[in-house]
């Protein structure tokens, strides 16, 4: 009982304090799943605290994972921004035929860099361009069962842009992640990521008042196969397809955000889980 | 002692310092202040961002008020009682935030007089912001030497005076 209070409601606390001790900044209106290519201004540091949860089945086994991701953005120029992702793993469990395995602690650590490159702005209309990079740390235990990182440094380069307006929202995004040798001499297969998202806002606003922004995502997803000793693994990589239905809601300083990932084509090769679902709630605020 | 020493003069202590805090009042009020601000602001296109503006804007030296119009991209700056808005610190105030400015207009109370080139300007707190006044130049003769809130868009140049385009004149 009381690691269970540890491993869950602790972490849970450590952000809503994290959320009170720093002060926050808005990203502004992003992609739920996707990324766009807005950057905190000059000097502000901001944090989000974001629920997610994935199911996938198949190839004889359930895998279920919920996660409590904080994320810590500092801008260096009105254009530059840094940015600590960390995430907690609550649960990550894997049903089969041979029973049943649950780990649950800190996962993967990662640091983003994101310059906007680009930006033209017009009386409500924001187009801005920006090339994101980063690394993602082992530092996630991958000697638990089922592990909690891949054990690996892996990197990511990535193009993000966007058309903001008062009625229309659109983004785009190309991101690579190249994976590199991690636990048990795996190599997981780099991914190419893919998304084009619209939004509109239903109902015009105006400042200080309540604001809905609801978003329709696309996200492709390309997995490369996995390398086992230098040997590709027949029962990796692949691709799908997802539709998202997100929401953004903000008022004032508070903003509740989030999304759910439906699997409308996947295409995964060998003997592997597909994915059921994803999702995303997420709470920012700033002051 | 001190006592002593004060009295030497013709007036005592006590009657210099209100006479110099009187003429330090007077002075003041014919100085020029920067009363209101509005600002165009491009690219502003949410309530969420805007809190960045709002949080930006509040750091400029003399701010109040700040009443910001999403649907119209615009900020309305109000000073502090007795106070002047900074206003050269606005338009970085908005860069910072991640927005462009554009447009900004500004009551500015201050007195009218002409320098040594024979320009019109009005007159800065302790000389150290002086507007060139452009405009109505019939207008703006008929004020010299009075007390005046002008109010009109201001043209930033780096390095040089900056311009009222003058709209209006009140006198004081």
């Amino acid at each position: 009982m009381k690691t269970e209070l540890f491993n869950r409601v602790l972490p849970f606390l450590l952000s809503v304090l994290l959320i009170l001790i720093f002060a926050i900044n808005s990203y502004a209106h992003e992609p739920i799943f996707g990324l766009g290519p807005h950057v905190i201004y000059k000097g502000g540091t901001g944090i989000e605290v974001e629920f997610e949860g994935e199911r996938a089945s198949g190839a004889g086994e359930t895998e279920n994972q919920y996660s409590l991701h904080s994320e810590i953005m500092y801008g260096l120029t009105p254009d530059l921004a840094l940015t600590l992702a960390i995430p907690y793993i609550l649960k990550k469990k894997i049903e089969s035929e041979r029973g049943e395995k649950t780990s649950s602690g800190v996962g993967d650590i990662s640091l983003r860099l994101k310059y906007r490159f680009w930006r033209h702005d017009s009386p409500g209309i924001q187009d801005s361009a920006a090339v994101i990079t980063g690394i993602k740390l082992p530092t996630g235990d991958d000697d638990k069962t089922p592990g909690l990182g891949t054990g690996s440094t892996d990197f990511f380069i990535g193009l993000a842009v966007a058309r903001e307006s008062l009625k229309w929202y659109y983004f785009g995004d190309v991101r690579y992640r190249i994976n590199t040798r991690g636990s048990d001499d795996l190599r997981k297969g780099n991914v190419l990521f893919t998304d084009l998202s619209i939004g509109v806002r239903p109902w015009p606003t105006e400042y200080l008042k309540p604001d809905l922004v609801v978003l329709l995502e696309m996200n492709w997803e390309l997995i490369m196969k996995d390398h086992l000793g230098g040997t590709e693994v027949d029962d990796s990589g692949g691709n799908r397809l997802f539709l998202s239905p997100c929401f953004f809601f903000t008022y004032r300083n508070l903003a509740l955000k989030g999304g759910v990932q439906i699997p409308v084509y996947q295409n995964m090769y060998g003997h592997q889980p597909e994915d059921d679902y994803r999702f995303s709630l997420s709470v920012e605020v700033h002051y | 002692m001190c006592d002593k020493i004060y009295r030497k003069g013709p007036f005592s202590f006590s009657t210099l310092f209100v006479a110099v805090s009187l003429l330090f009042v007077l002075l003041s009020s014919s100085y020029a202040e920067v009363k209101r601000v509005t600002i165009m602001i491009k690219g502003m296109a949410c309530p969420f961002c805007a809190y960045g503006v709002e949080k930006k804007l509040k750091r400029v030296k003399g701010v109040k008020g700040i009443d910001i119009d999403i649907q119209k991209g615009m900020a309305r700056l109000t000073a502090e009682e007795g106070q002047s808005i900074e206003i050269s610190q606005v338009p970085g105030a908005i860069e910072d935030a991640g927005f462009t400015p554009d447009r900004i207009t500004a009551t500015v109370t201050g007195r009218i007089e002409r320098n040594e080139k024979g320009n019109l300007i009005l007159k800065s707190r302790e000389g150290q912001r002086t507007f060139n006044l452009t405009g109505d130049r019939k207008l703006i003769e008929g004020y010299i030497g009075s007390d005046v809130a002008v109010t009109g868009e201001v043209i930033v140049q780096k390095e040089k005076p900056w311009t009222i385009n003058v709209e209006r004149v009140e006198k004081k």
